[in-house]
């Protein structure tokens, strides 16, 4: 107001006053938009009443002798309500809308939830399905081996299945920050067998090598089996059946990194850290949940450890797992 | 025994597996593919009288791999898709294939397909029923429904 009333003194010369008074809007305009209306009618009547008394005649009172000031203030004032009530309904049009994309992108990841649940569901289920229908038909002809083949099947993607749902489990108790981690002493290449354990068959594809003196590291071992599962898992399904999954296993400086590198389709630079983000899709073949690498990730730091990948587009992916090593070396595990 | 060749195109290794030991038990020689290109090579060395082809595979769709088989080759084509892909679908039975069997119920569909995961006389002409049992589907036709030329 105080900076419009200046103005208005410097260009009452080269203007008539009255039609000045109009440049109050531009007190009350930003007022409106940033504070609202009620702060915007004070500011209105305040700029009415500043007008009155600096520039209608008689000057330095709040009187008016004027008719036609009266009906000009009555006008810039009604003009300032009128522009404060729209600014501020523009202001509750963005803030719906914005509500409006909020909800609409909140509805993307469920839709995009959905969609991969869906399908990751499917392949085990088709493969389960067929199996046990193959078992329980009379018309085919299929000697024991036929039948431990569809056993087989049965048994590797209920276990495919289990990873699945747990994964969910996983990324639902990491999203709400309810996967407080159990630390206890482990040494790495338990860790390392506790996972490979899990993979099941698929594990005869790993080549590991572990340095001699790794030190312990405190971890939760279920969250950190996990971490290892999943980016193996990762791996495997991304390289060919006839190439090696690496997992290297070293301690540098301050560190223990566990390396795990595959001569899949690799990562280019914009993938390295987009291929963390939940329901992500890397290249390559097979269909993940798109959460494997997201959970890892949340367990790693969980665990105070990092997870990150390299790229390497063209000869494969590189992922390194780094882990602090724990102060103390008891010996409890021999 | 039809002695008939079924060519079985899926990235999925358990999928693989399932079908080529039941249209083994079927009857049926199995050849299988878990890409589009060595679905395509398999395809061409030895001839298939029919083929099963998922929709989603690593190198490249299956409607792509149904749309190059369809330039030299009749044998027909049951697409396996995922409950939802209705425009994958609609892509593949314009790219010439025959039928289309979602999953995970590929097996029991009432798709014409569907005697072929396991029955040993599969026919197109099965009649659709929704009982789920594999015993409501015909099998007694004397063509199965590998035989049946699209075209």
């Amino acid at each position: 107001v105080a900076l419009v009333t200046g103005t208005v003194f410097a260009l009452k010369t080269v203007a008539p006053v009255l039609s000045l008074g109009v440049l109050y809007i531009f007190a009350v305009l930003p007022v409106a938009v940033f504070y609202g209306l009620g702060y915007a009618l004070g500011v209105s009547i305040a700029s009415m009443l500043t007008f009155n008394f600096f520039f209608l005649p008689p000057v330095h009172t709040l009187a008016l002798t004027d008719s036609e000031n009266w009906v000009a203030l009555a006008v810039y004032l009604g003009t300032a309500v009128v522009v404060s009530e729209l600014a501020a309904l523009a202001r509750r049009r963005a803030h719906a809308a914005a509500e409006a994309d909020a909800l609409r992108r909140s509805d993307t990841v469920k839709t995009a939830l959905l969609h991969a649940v869906s399908h990751d569901l499917q392949s085990p289920l088709t493969a389960i399905r067929a199996a046990g229908d193959g078992l329980a038909s009379s018309s085919l002809e299929l000697d024991d081996a036929d039948r431990a083949e569809l056993l087989e099947t049965i048994r590797v993607e209920t276990a495919r299945l289990e990873r699945l749902v747990a994964n969910l489990l996983d990324l639902s108790r990491l999203e709400a920050g309810a996967a407080l981690p159990k630390q206890d002493l482990w040494p790495v290449d338990e860790l390392v067998s506790r996972a490979l354990e899990a993979l099941g068959p698929d594990a005869a594809r790993i080549a590991v090598e572990l340095d001699d003196d790794l030190p312990l590291v405190r971890v939760d071992a279920a969250q950190l089996e996990r971490v290892l599962v999943n980016v193996l898992e990762n791996a495997l399904r991304l390289s060919s059946p006839t190439d090696p999954v690496t997992l290297v296993g070293t301690s540098g400086g301050d560190d223990v990194s566990i390396r795990i590198s595959d001569r899949g389709p690799g990562l280019d630079e914009d993938e390295v850290e987009r291929i963390f983000e939940p329901f992500e899709h890397g290249r390559g073949p097979g269909h993940g949940t798109g959460l494997g690498l997201a959970i890892a990730r949340g367990f790693a730091e969980a665990n105070g450890g990092r997870l990150s990948a390299e790229a390497r587009s063209g000869s494969g992916a590189a992922f390194v797992l780094t882990l602090e090593p724990a102060a103390a070396r008891p010996t409890v595990f021999g | 025994m039809s002695g008939q060749r079924v060519l079985v195109v899926d990235d999925e290794p358990q999928i693989l597996r399932a079908l080529t030991t039941n249209l083994r038990g079927a009857g049926y020689e199995v050849d299988t593919a878990a890409t589009g290109e060595a679905a395509l090579a398999a395809a061409a060395m030895r001839p298939p009288d029919a083929v099963i082809l998922d929709l989603v595979l690593p190198d490249r769709s299956g409607t792509e791999v149904c749309r190059e088989l369809r330039t030299w080759s009749s044998a027909p084509v049951l697409v396996l898709s995922v409950v939802g892909d209705e425009p994958e679908k609609v892509a593949a039975l314009d790219a010439g294939a025959d039928d289309y069997v979602e999953k995970p119920s590929a097996s029991t569909s009432c798709s014409p397909g569907f005697g072929l995961f396991f029955g040993g006389r599969p026919t197109r002409a099965s009649p659709c029923s929704r009982s789920g049992s594999s015993s409501s589907i015909s099998t007694s036709a004397p063509s199965p429904w590998v035989a049946v030329p699209c075209r």
